[in-house]
């Protein structure tokens, strides 16, 4: 028999536990200050997972587990048809917003980062819709698009001879023009990241184009896009997972409605837990929700980086 | 000296963070009962003024009750938050739809045995106890009932011709003359004739009363004792087909089909819509309250009459406990309701309280009608006198209002098994048929039905 006392393989938790606990003692006053902080997040954050995870497997009664159910929520939800309106639609609304929301902040940051004069006025500009409170913009919105002829976009076609459009009472437009919304709402950050990331690019890479003959596309193909590359993967990934949970836009604009149309996994998740007090099935959904994310996350990083160590 | 300061430091705040997670209470011998739904000060300051002279006298009759304010209104959508972390108040207000869920959430207070000793067992309308009722035990305090009716805007009315001589509006009896009213109307006004609530569950819940007229039973438990929807029947799809006649063969509704109660509100009162099912009385003062609406100018009927008759589902407001409120904090708050003369022995101090709310209701311009409709209280002499009083302080055109339950209506509870998730399958339907002028009411209604029965009726716990 193998004596685990001289194995080192076997001593190494031994060997971190009592690196730790020196490291601990040493810097005490430290760990100490930021243990507020580490119980707000373990409270505050992981608390509410781990919770979540817990009660998609019970039945429960308002927020209290009521007996083990296994696997029973997650069943119901996998057989209510609506669910899979929602994941679709929820699909739809990601499918919309990348060519809208990914590629116009990139458009807009190139474009302001090349001009000379104005920068800060059209930086200002791109940037003013953030500051308005998202359900704000989400009223604002539904108001302009009111399918009566008191509605701003109506309006303006009657004026002109038209005929009044249903807006987000048309299926066909729902999902897209809520994704406009939330593009108008959140382009101007992104801009600003993109700009922010492009004033690190050295001017004498472009000087340099240039006397080699480069063009304003050649520059921005073999110069800007590849420096921004880091950025955009990682904005692409945060918005897919920001409008994947999409909730608060179509709540406000539609309700989900028409006919479910504009329904998202996350206003599901709410209907369930506090219009139906089914707060077990919510976290079901929930914890769909966040594995999609996870498994879509790690999928997508594993190609990216497989992809740059062919490049390497 | 550095370090010691900087240990303190970091005890204080981390001793600060745990805290905080803890409610502090203090026990200074009082009964401490936070009421719901006070009246805001800066918003409605005449009712705030006479909850003020209730608070005098409870004061001055039960010195060891403390009581706290709180305004909040309990919506459906943040009850669970509210309830689950502790924050309700000790007593807050609910309409009747809510009751049997907060009974089944398990964040229900049995209040039986104060129920019982108040009296309220004994003197309270049967069907509010139902409400609040289960397997015996009591759990909240009915305190208004009324049944759903028919509101009207007269200045659309006149402006159509649609009023008599006396000046009272001509108005609908049946469901075909509200779709031929609502057509003139839309005619010689532009404006929508009718409107109905389609979103969320307040769509399914307006529906319900059409579906009765028409003839609509909803479920009903087979032999096995198992419940069954039971509107995938020709009364069901006919009752559809005539939302979607409103808005496909008559054009009459809005062009905003995701109405809610709000918009409802917004449209009648900006004269953009003649009528529509109004919720029930707490409805009547909102228009004015809200966009200075003109009270002479809001007209009262029953709900049409459908092929299987009259219907009014009714509604109203129950007081209801927190799970955590003491013994002595309910029996308070029973006191307190003596004094606002919401329990069934009208005291001369409660009489008086009761006057001096309908003389501020007066004053204030919103509507106080004749009588106060549909009563709570089993208990004629209390009745009477109670209507001597609405009539005392009415300040309505006495032509304009007919009282939404007519003699030969028929009230009706919500139904026994679901009722928010009916709703809800009620109002997507009801989108669908309003989207879509090629839509098959008769699938519609056995989807609906299928998906009730398969979501609601054969789960489990009912």
């Amino acid at each position: 028999m193998r004596d685990m006392t001289t194995n080192p393989v076997g001593n190494k938790p031994k060997r971190i536990l009592k690196s730790a606990g020196k490291s601990i003692r040493k810097d005490y006053i430290a760990y100490l200050m930021i243990a507020p902080a580490i119980i707000c997040y373990l409270v505050y954050l992981w608390q509410p997972i781990f919770s979540g995870i817990m009660l998609s497997f019970y039945k429960t009664q308002g927020f209290e587990k009521a007996s083990f159910v296994g696997m029973k929520n997650y069943i119901t939800i996998l057989k209510d048809p609506l669910f899979y309106k929602a994941l679709g639609n929820s699909a739809k609304y990601t499918l919309w917003s990348l060519p809208i929301e990914s590629i116009m902040p990139i458009v807009l940051a190139v474009f302001i980062n090349e001009i000379v004069h104005g920068k800060k006025l059209f930086t200002t500009i791109v940037y003013l819709p953030c500051m308005i409170p998202g359900i704000v913009a989400s009223v604002m919105w539904k108001i302009m698009f009111d399918p009566s002829d008191a509605g701003l976009f109506n309006t303006i076609i009657e004026r002109f001879g038209g005929t009044p459009l249903a807006w987000l009472q048309d299926p066909r437009l729902t999902i897209m023009l809520i994704v406009i919304s939330i593009a108008w709402a959140g382009i101007g950050s992104k801009t600003i990241l993109y700009i922010a990331n492009l004033q690190s690019v050295s001017t004498d890479l472009y000087e340099a184009a240039s006397l080699d003959g480069a063009g304003f596309w050649s520059r921005v193909r073999h110069i800007t896009l590849p420096h921004m590359s880091g950025l955009m993967k990682m904005l692409i990934v945060m918005q897919i997972i920001g409008v994947f949970k999409i909730f608060q836009q179509p709540l406000t604009m539609t309700g989900g409605g028409p006919n479910n149309e504009s329904i998202t996994l996350m206003i599901y998740a709410y209907q369930k837990a506090f219009e139906y007090f089914r707060i077990d099935e919510s976290a079901a959904v929930s914890v769909m929700v966040m594995t999609i994310l996870i498994i879509f996350t790690v999928i997508y990083f594993n190609i990216t980086k497989a992809k740059e160590n062919n490049n390497q | 000296m550095k370090r010691i300061i900087s240990l303190l430091l970091c005890v204080v705040m981390t001793v600060g963070v745990c805290c905080s997670c803890t409610k502090s209470e203090k026990t200074t011998g009082k009964v401490k009962l936070k009421i719901g739904y006070w009246p805001n000060k800066d918003t409605d300051p005449e009712k705030y003024e006479v909850y003020e002279g209730y608070l005098a006298q409870m004061k001055e009759k039960y010195p060891e009750v403390e009581i706290e304010k709180d305004s909040t209104s309990i919506k459906p959508d943040v009850f669970l938050t509210l309830a689950s972390s502790g924050q309700l108040p000790d007593m807050y207000r609910v309409a009747y739809t809510e009751p049997q869920r907060i009974i089944d959430a398990g964040y229900a207070r049995d209040i039986t045995d104060f129920f019982k000793k108040y009296g309220y067992e004994e003197y309270t309308n049967k069907t509010s106890l139902k409400v609040v009722e289960r397997d015996g035990k009591y759990y909240g305090v009915p305190y208004t009932l009324s049944g759903v009716g028919m509101w009207h805007n007269m200045n659309l009315y006149e402006k159509a011709g649609l009023v008599n001589e006396d000046g009272s509006p001509k108005y609908p009896k049946t469901y075909d003359e509200l779709a031929e009213t609502a057509k003139i109307i839309k005619e010689k006004t532009g404006k929508a004739g009718f409107a109905i609530m389609t979103k969320d569950t307040v769509g399914g819940w307006q529906f319900m009363n059409i579906a009765w007229s028409f003839g609509v039973e909803f479920m009903k438990k087979d032999e096995n004792g198992k419940w069954k929807a039971t509107f995938n029947s020709p009364e069901g799809a006919a009752a559809l087909q005539y939302v979607k006649d409103l808005k496909w063969k008559y054009d009459v509704l809005p062009e905003n089909i995701l109405i809610d109660k709000n918009e409802i509100i917004k449209l009648f009162a900006t004269d953009q819509l003649a009528m529509s099912i109004c919720g029930g009385l707490s409805w009547l003062s909102r228009p004015i309250f809200l966009f200075n609406m003109n009270k002479d100018k809001i007209a009262t009927s029953p709900t049409p009459e459908g092929p299987s008759g009259r219907y009014s589902q009714i509604g109203g407001d129950v007081w209801m406990f927190s799970k955590e409120a003491t013994d002595e904090q309910v029996d308070a708050a029973f006191k307190w309701l003596a004094i606002k003369g919401e329990s069934p022995n009208l005291t001369e101090e409660s009489y008086k309280n009761l006057e001096d709310s309908l003389k501020t209701e007066n004053e204030a311009g919103n509507i106080v009608l004749e009588t106060s409709e549909i009563n709570i209280w089993d208990n004629e002499d209390r009745v009477k006198k109670i209507n001597d009083l609405y009539a005392k302080y009415t300040n309505v055109l006495p032509y304009l209002h007919v009282p939404f339950v007519a003699e030969n209506t028929i009230t009706k509870s919500e139904e026994p098994v679901g009722a928010q998730k009916l709703y809800a399958l009620l109002s997507t339907a009801m989108q669908k048929v309003l989207m879509d002028k090629d839509a098959d009411c008769a699938k519609i209604m056995e989807e609906t039905a299928q998906t009730f029965q398969r979501d609601v009726l054969d789960k489990e716990t009912y």
